[in-house]
């Protein structure tokens, strides 16, 4: 099963309601290091510092924002991890 | 008090109790300038950012220029600490583990840690490894930032690279051994042994004990307050560390060492800052409990400072009258004359620090005073603010502060 792990070399943070996720230089060597995101990435963000699978991220949003409509946050939570996944901000690991 | 340094201590109060602001009246342009001021003078612009953007009567389209200050604040941080980690990871490879003082074990007690900005990390280390670890510097890219640096007899080596925000301090000792606070490493020899492993943000690091950080955080803002004042950040982190590690704490110890080095009130003092004035009420052990104190006199010395005292070049003048006032005190010598006499003709170890030809050819000393002397006579000269008068005025206020918290008789 894959785990989704956040790469050590990038942080979330936030300031004035904005989320942000700022990357060392090895991660994100030709483009801008910083990346807005919404308040909802930052959470799923939050649970991946341990490593989660798609399936305990999912039911983490499901329960956290009282959400009924369980494929909208699938095809949510897999956009995500897949982005992040591109950007080298996170990495997969079979647990 | 000044009304910016009431607004600044209810910020502080309102991010250690992660709450919002309470203010119930809108505040003044004026009020707004003097408080963004202060806020960048001690360096807590992203906390005060932070509250007053959640404050309902914050006018926010009036004051933009804020949010993008903070900002860059923390992204600024965000990234030393991304950056920081990864050095750490590859020290941690090459079988180093060096032990984290102040810096990110500071910041992870703060609601948002980057929103506390530290401009390095200072790392100690056994002084038998300092080879290793300079090698494990320069094969990461960092350079030496100093070329004089010794890293045989040097206390500290500082490394950086800007390019990565990066900004190692490695210590072979928490303070100076040259300093007249010398003797204080005396305390910490068995600080690397002792130290203890902290999960931060995911990553395990080492860190010193509970009760050696606590000690460290102590002496250090006594030994920046001999060096011409502290910041209000270093009062909040130390109440902060305080109440996360209250039950780790062994207070006999601590209690004991503020005795020798003659600041039990000044400690006791620190802590009355934090109950009254920052809402931290840490339960301290019966013995300091029973020290009276009044606070106002230090709080107004450290508002007015700036985050290490050096918003004001008299300020920092001043501080090797009051540095020298505490090593009077160590050697029994009392002498005001010599307190001037040291700030005007530093003794060859403090001007080596400073001028690395004196450091290479110490025969040219009394050319590096002349040198020192002439910068701070054109220095006065352009500049009306900078008065040798109003350094030594300033050093004996603070030297009458010294005394009421009896740090000197």
């Amino acid at each position: 099963m894959m785990v989704y792990q956040a790469q050590p070399g990038v942080i979330q943070t936030s300031i004035a309601g904005e989320y942000l996720l700022v990357a060392a230089k090895e991660v994100q060597k030709d483009s801008n290091n910083v990346t807005e995101i919404n308040e909802t990435s930052a959470f799923l963000w939050q649970r991946m510092k341990t490593g989660c699978t798609i399936g305990e991220l999912v039911a983490s949003v499901l329960a956290e924002y009282e959400i009924d409509d369980v494929q909208e946050v699938q095809q949510a939570v897999k956009s995500f991890v897949r982005g992040m996944l591109d950007m080298g901000y996170i990495r997969g690991v079979d647990r | 008090m000044k009304k910016e340094y009431e607004l600044l201590l209810s910020v502080l109060k309102s991010t250690a109790a992660d709450s919002g602001l309470r203010w119930t009246e809108p505040l003044s342009e004026n009020e707004f300038a003097a408080l963004y001021r202060l806020s960048f003078e001690h360096n807590v612009l992203p906390l005060v950012v932070e509250k007053l953007c959640k404050w309902p009567l914050f006018e926010h389209e009036k004051h933009t220029y804020m949010v993008p200050a903070a900002k860059r604040f923390v992204i600024r941080q965000a990234r030393r600490t991304a950056e920081f980690r990864l050095f750490y990871l590859s020290l941690e490879k090459q079988g180093l583990q060096p032990t984290l003082m102040k810096g990110m074990a500071l910041r992870s007690l703060y609601p948002i840690p980057e929103q506390r900005e530290s401009m390095d990390e200072d790392l100690l280390i056994s002084p038998e490894d300092m080879s290793r670890y300079h090698e494990a510097a320069l094969a990461y890219g960092l350079t030496p930032v100093s070329p004089a640096a010794d890293i045989e007899k040097d206390f500290e080596v500082a490394y950086e690279d800007k390019s990565r925000y990066l900004y190692i301090e490695f210590h072979k000792t928490p303070f100076s051994p040259e300093s007249s606070y010398g003797y204080l490493n005396n305390y910490f020899t068995d600080a690397c042994k002792n130290a203890v492993s902290t999960e931060i943000d995911g990553l395990t690091f080492r860190t010193l004990a509970p009760t050696d950080h606590l000690l460290f955080l102590i002496l250090h803002i006594y030994k920046h307050f001999l060096h011409g004042g502290i910041g209000i950040r270093q009062i909040f982190d130390l109440n902060l560390f305080t109440r996360a590690h209250t039950g780790s704490i062994r207070w006999e110890h601590i209690i004991d060492v503020c005795q020798e080095a003659h600041i039990s009130k000044f400690a006791r003092t620190l802590y009355a800052i934090g109950e009254k004035h920052l809402g931290i009420d840490n339960k301290l052990p019966e013995a300091w409990q029973t020290i009276e104190t009044d606070e106002f006199p230090l709080l107004d010395d450290i508002l007015s400072g700036g985050l290490y005292g050096m918003n004001d070049e008299n300020r920092a003048h001043s501080s090797t009258i009051t540095v020298n006032a505490a090593a009077v005190r160590s050697s029994g010598k009392a002498s005001r004359i010599k307190g001037i006499l040291k700030a005007a003709f530093p003794d060859y170890k403090t001007m080596a620090g400073r001028y690395l030809y004196v450091n290479k050819h110490p025969i040219l000393l009394p050319s590096a005073w002349c040198a020192r002397i002439w910068t701070y006579l054109r220095k006065t000269r352009k500049d009306k603010t900078v008065k040798s008068k109003e350094s030594i005025r300033i050093a004996n206020e603070r030297i009458k502060l010294m005394k009421k918290y009896e740090m000197i008789s």
